[in-house]
């Protein structure tokens, strides 16, 4: 009996130890903890539940405001001292004439700001009205103009300073906004510059490439808190400037200069017979689509093809990853043969920075 | 013998008293306490385009959707702001008060910069979240934004600033008294996410990005240089934020 009493008084006691003799309290996590959406995903900002489309985040306001009219009428007039009347401005907005309705909206395209910005008093021309020719007003430099993405421009150089009598006729490339790049592009310009060096590489004969790029955090030095410039001609030899550019972050445009006279008689321009007609009058008018990938098209999911009589339908459905490895069938490596796939580069466009 | 046997016996039961009390206390571990705050994968960056964080906060929790957040947006010296009304610009004032939608894009203009007089520059703010100010004081405390000369001129200079504005977390706030006029506001390097270290912090309720980009002479894109001029509320009973005349709303 004195035995089980002592091991009970010194279960008692270790347990009381052990515990502490503190209640245990199941407490809620924090607000802020309970707005993320789990473990390993966390911040920064508010709990998500998803990526939302980027392109449709302004829409999103928009469709929210007559459902919220009460509440806007309501709160912010909390705090009034006077009569609380609120007067919402914008509100069933009216502006300008292509700001009415959604149609309006949509058939704009998404434009980029380009600044010319060296050397100064040089004169650029484009294309206004689609005809292939240079017929806008020129743009003397410094001066901006916006330019719809993902397009291949061709651009007139004229009064080039200390170059009298030289005409370039160099292609600018733009590039579709990404998640990287959709915030500085709606608040900054590209600058396209041209030296004195890019000149005289061209008038010996030379080719240049410039791709300006925003560089990924990773890359982007202390004294360069912007975007950067690749020069075909400043590399080493047999070093892509698009490839290391595209390595190095996101490219926003790539400047093609050459000697090349697109206006001479039977040059074989290529800015006549595949000119598009420009969506905004008074905008560049593109005569070929840009090359470099973006997410002009990252929203639009694969269509699936129409059945026909006597072609066998898909028993899977199409993947949508970038790479080409997996999933049998027509397109990807044929059953019973050896995969000839050797190497497949993906690029992460995405908000997620993967260093 | 008796003696040793007791003691095995005590030595046990204080094992098993202490795999009984650890057994009854301890709970189940979550797999986020494997990782610490620097492994997270944010979702969301500073970077992102304008109106991505605001525009998933509405997915979130609280009542957000369609609030107006009372917001006011001061700067240095002589600058004034005005904001875009049924396609142009509303009087200019060095004090802009308005109520902003969470998840929209408001496209300012910043004219009279001090140092460089005759510049005009137009950033935007993106409100992603709100506050809980006490019932009938919520224009009386605003988001208070303050902007920086140094932020104007870098902008000027083609650099991209981005300044979130966060609440301090009341349990690590730094206890001092912070006024419209006492600014304390904090620079992140180039490898930081200012929206993470803002999250770190508090909790971050606004975004403003400043960048040197001009309207587009075209009409046709002002909507989408403008993100298609959200609604916004300006401050009622302050003749400061008077909507001009032309610019009334119709009945």
């Amino acid at each position: 009996m004195k035995r089980i009493v002592t091991h009970l008084s010194l279960f008692a006691t270790t347990a009381i130890l052990a515990t502490g003799c503190v209640p245990v309290r199941h407490n809620l996590p924090s607000e802020q903890r309970m707005m993320e959406v789990g473990p390993g995903v966390g911040g920064p900002g508010p709990g998500v539940l998803g990526g939302p489309n980027p392109a449709s985040a302004a829409m999103r306001g928009a469709v929210s405001v007559p459902q919220s009219l009460a509440m806007a009428a309501s709160e912010p007039a909390r705090g009034s001292v006077g009569d609380g009347e609120i007067g919402l401005v914008n509100f069933m907005q009216t502006a300008p004439p292509a700001a009415e309705g959604m149609a309006a909206v949509n058939a704009t395209p998404p434009t980029l700001q380009v600044t010319f910005g060296n050397p100064d008093g040089m004169q650029v021309r484009y294309d206004a009205t689609g005809s292939g020719g240079f017929d806008s007003e020129a743009l003397v430099v410094p001066a901006r103009q916006n330019f719809p993405q993902g397009g291949l421009y061709r651009i007139k150089l004229t009064s080039i300073p200390n170059r009298e009598g030289v005409e370039l006729y160099p292609t600018i490339e733009l590039a579709y906004a990404n998640p990287r790049t959709g915030a500085y592009l709606a608040h900054n310009s590209v600058p396209i510059q041209f030296t004195e060096e890019d000149f005289d590489q061209v008038l010996t004969g030379n080719f240049v490439t410039k791709v300006i790029y925003l560089p990924d955090p990773a890359f982007q030095g202390p004294a360069l808190a912007g975007i950067d410039t690749l020069v075909s001609t400043r590399l080493d030899p047999g070093v892509d400037p698009i490839v290391e550019a595209d390595r190095r972050g996101s490219i926003l445009a790539i400047i093609r200069l050459g000697d090349k006279d697109v206006e001479m008689a039977g040059a074989g321009s290529d800015t006549v017979a595949s000119m598009m007609a420009p969506r905004v009058a008074g905008l560049p008018a593109p005569y070929a689509p840009a090359m470099t990938d973006g997410c002009g098209n990252c929203q639009t999911a694969p269509m699936a093809a129409a059945p026909m009589p006597g072609v066998p339908v898909l028993q899977y459905a199409p993947h949508m990853s970038g790479t080409q490895m997996g999933g049998p069938g027509a397109g990807k490596l044929p059953l019973g043969q050896r995969g000839g796939l050797r190497k497949h580069a993906m690029r992460n466009h995405s908000a997620v920075n993967l260093p | 013998m008796p003696i040793a046997k007791t003691f095995t016996s005590s030595i046990v039961a204080c094992l098993l008293a202490i795999f009984v009390s650890w057994s009854s206390t301890c709970t189940a571990a979550e797999p986020s306490d494997f990782l610490t705050h620097g492994n997270l994968h944010p979702v969301f960056r500073a970077s992102n385009p304008p109106g991505m964080v605001g525009s998933a906060r509405l997915m979130g929790q609280g009542p957000v959707v369609g609030y107006y957040q009372p917001v006011a947006i001061t700067g240095p010296g002589s600058a004034h702001f005005a904001l875009p009304a049924k396609g142009r610009m509303t009087a200019s004032k060095p004090r802009l008060e308005a109520g902003f939608l969470i998840g929209s894009v408001y496209r300012f203009q910043i004219t009279q910069i001090p140092g460089a007089i005759g510049v005009e520059l137009f950033p935007t703010i993106e409100v992603i979240d709100r506050t809980y100010p006490p019932q009938h004081l919520a224009t009386q405390y605003p988001i208070e934004v303050q902007l920086d000369e140094e932020d104007f001129l870098a902008a000027i200079d083609g650099q991209m600033v981005t300044r979130v504005i966060y609440l301090e977390d009341p349990q690590t706030a730094i206890p001092s008294v912070q006024t419209a006029s006492t600014n304390r506001p904090f620079e992140v390097s180039e490898f930081q996410d200012p929206l993470a270290v803002a999250d770190h912090y508090g909790r971050p309720v606004a975004i403003v990005r400043i960048g040197s980009l001009k309207p587009p002479s075209a009409a046709a894109l002002l909507p989408e240089f403008f993100f298609d001029y959200p609604t916004w509320a300006p401050f009622p009973n302050t003749p400061s934020n008077h909507v001009p005349s032309e610019f009334e709303e119709q009945p």
